[in-house]
């Protein structure tokens, strides 16, 4: 008999215990996904308030163009030493550059302009189609990477300038370059040690405005 | 005035302080280094911690390498050994993105400065610094330079890495951002050989009884370049089905230049740890200290056009 109120005893010390203190917890999949996703960095909304917010208003303190390209043509090896900007080691360095330009040739693959008055020679050019790289993210010295635990999220943030820099800049651009148009620009520019021909300079637009 | 007895115990002197100093105790005071490394099973990683095992002998210090074996477990018993023998900094590629920042937790704890080489470790508190190779914009590079080879058409297949580490989906994204932009260019499977070349072979070999018509394959690292590619020349298919690597081991660099193989990502291996033992010895010599937590080193697209100009694992 006491045998076995020592047993129901026993199991529900265990029931109270298994009540206090659950060994574990049933949550839906779905649930799971969602607290999830919650925690997960939103490339898409953190670039389009960058964009806006920080991106747009550095372009004023953005290199002159006229300056870049007139050292390319002076003094190439001073480039990278006065206007260039690098994340980590390597040979490659970006450039972050603004002014004015007049629009000197246009075809499916690229615009060209020119920074002179006068003149067919295009010191600038904007490639079309598709944007890759980290010209965008890593030229302005906005981005570091150190702030960010993942480097899976600072690599997405790339992938998301160059998908506004396709399907918003690019189009406009396309529909104001006609040859012997003025346009205002800044953009970003990838260039590497071992590049020896920068002109023209390849130039991934953030800002383009028919003057 | 010297005597010929005050040159004599001067010479005594003298050989006594040198006795004393080539004797075990004196050695004992060289600070150690550990150089903590994911696989030895790789010949990549071979070359990593050997380059930083080397500059930190050269450094002045007493270097140790550790194999975690890509385990997790291990990779915390070695810290515990280490932490326990009185190391003063450690030189660590980790095994896993999440799993391994415990492990250098434990060690900022005890006052042990880390320096993460190659693979990364998601904390920004953690480690002293990161060294590690630009994946993303290596998978890119690939990404368009696969596109220009193989076209804009056709069935290709990747092999992953491990699944739980960065590298893996930094280079697989950053080769996605480019070839997904194209349609009709299909990824007939996707599948993981965790860097492995032997069970890179057997995928391999698994991808090509399924997809008969694939034209190239993607690998994220070059073992398992090598073992898709060994696949492929038994299955007969070797000038048929283009190989892409990621790392510029040695091996694949000699098969791109032979033509056998498409492309690589050269990673700088040697750089990187070198570096990483300089950092630790600023670090410990108190000459610097402000260290960027991400410090990102540049790859290279190694082609049969620029192959000429790479091997033993950086640039010629």
């Amino acid at each position: 008999m006491k045998r076995i109120h020592f047993i129901i005893g026993g199991i529900g010390v265990l029931a109270v215990l298994w009540w206090a203190f659950p060994p574990f917890h049933l949550r839906s999949v779905k649930e799971v996904r969602a607290a999830r996703a919650g925690a997960q960095f939103n490339p898409t909304n953190f670039v389009a308030a960058f964009w806006q917010e920080k991106l747009l208003p550095a372009t004023e303190h953005a290199a002159e163009a006229t300056k870049v390209v007139e050292t390319i043509a002076h003094n190439p090896k001073d480039v990278r030493k006065q206007f260039g900007r690098s994340v980590g080691i390597g040979s490659t360095y970006y450039l972050f550059l603004c002014g004015t330009g007049r629009v000197v040739s246009v075809s499916d693959d690229s615009i060209g302009f020119s920074l002179e008055n006068t003149g067919d020679t295009v010191d600038i050019s904007v490639a079309l189609g598709p944007v890759f790289g980290n010209a965008v993210r890593d030229g302005t010295g906005l981005l570091n990477p150190s702030d960010y635990p993942n480097a899976q999220d600072y690599n997405s943030i790339s992938s998301a300038l160059d998908h506004i820099v396709e399907t918003k800049v690019l189009p406009k651009f396309q529909q104001i370059a006609k040859v012997g148009a003025r346009v205002q620009f800044a953009g970003c520019a990838e260039v590497d040690d071992e590049d020896l021909d920068l002109k023209p300079l390849n130039l991934v637009p953030v800002f383009v405005k028919a003057q | 005035m010297k005597t010929p007895i005050h040159k004599l115990i001067g010479s005594l002197t003298l050989a006594a302080v040198c006795l004393f100093m080539s004797t075990p105790s004196a050695q004992a005071q060289k600070l150690k280094m550990a150089v903590v490394v994911s696989t030895l099973n790789n010949p990549w990683f071979v070359v990593l911690a050997q380059s930083a095992k080397s500059k930190a002998v050269e450094l002045g210090y007493d270097a140790t390498i550790f194999d975690s074996q890509n385990d997790t477990a291990k990779e915390a018993a070695n810290f515990d050994n280490i932490l326990a023998a009185g190391y003063k900094a450690i030189l660590f590629n980790p095994t896993d993105a999440d799993g391994s920042v415990a492990n250098v937790l434990k060690a900022k704890k005890a006052g042990v400065p880390v320096f993460c080489i190659d693979r990364e470790i998601n904390s920004t508190n953690a480690a002293v610094c990161q060294l590690l190779s630009d994946n993303y914009s290596g998978g890119m590079k690939m990404g368009q330079y696969f596109v220009r080879t193989v076209g804009r058409k056709g069935e290709y297949a990747e092999l992953l890495g491990l699944v739980g580490d960065n590298n893996t989906w930094n280079r697989s994204k950053g080769f996605h951002s480019v070839v997904d932009r194209y349609p009709e260019l299909k990824m007939a499977a996707q599948q993981t050989a965790d860097f492995d070349r032997a069970k890179a072979l057997e995928v391999m070999e698994s991808i090509l009884e399924k997809n008969p018509d694939i034209k190239a394959v993607f690998c994220g690292n070059d073992a398992m370049a090598m073992g898709a590619y060994q696949a492929l020349v038994s299955a007969g298919r070797a000038a048929q089905v283009k190989v892409f690597g990621f790392d510029g081991a040695d091996d694949v660099v000699k098969l791109i230049a032979e033509g056998k193989i498409a492309a690589t990502i050269m990673q700088f291996p040697k750089l990187e740890a070198a570096t990483a033992a300089e950092y630790a010895d600023q670090y410990l010599k108190g000459t610097r200290k402000d260290f960027p937590q991400k410090m990102p080193v540049q790859v290279d697209l190694v082609t049969p056009q620029n192959v000429s100009k790479y091997g033993d694992y950086g640039k010629k």
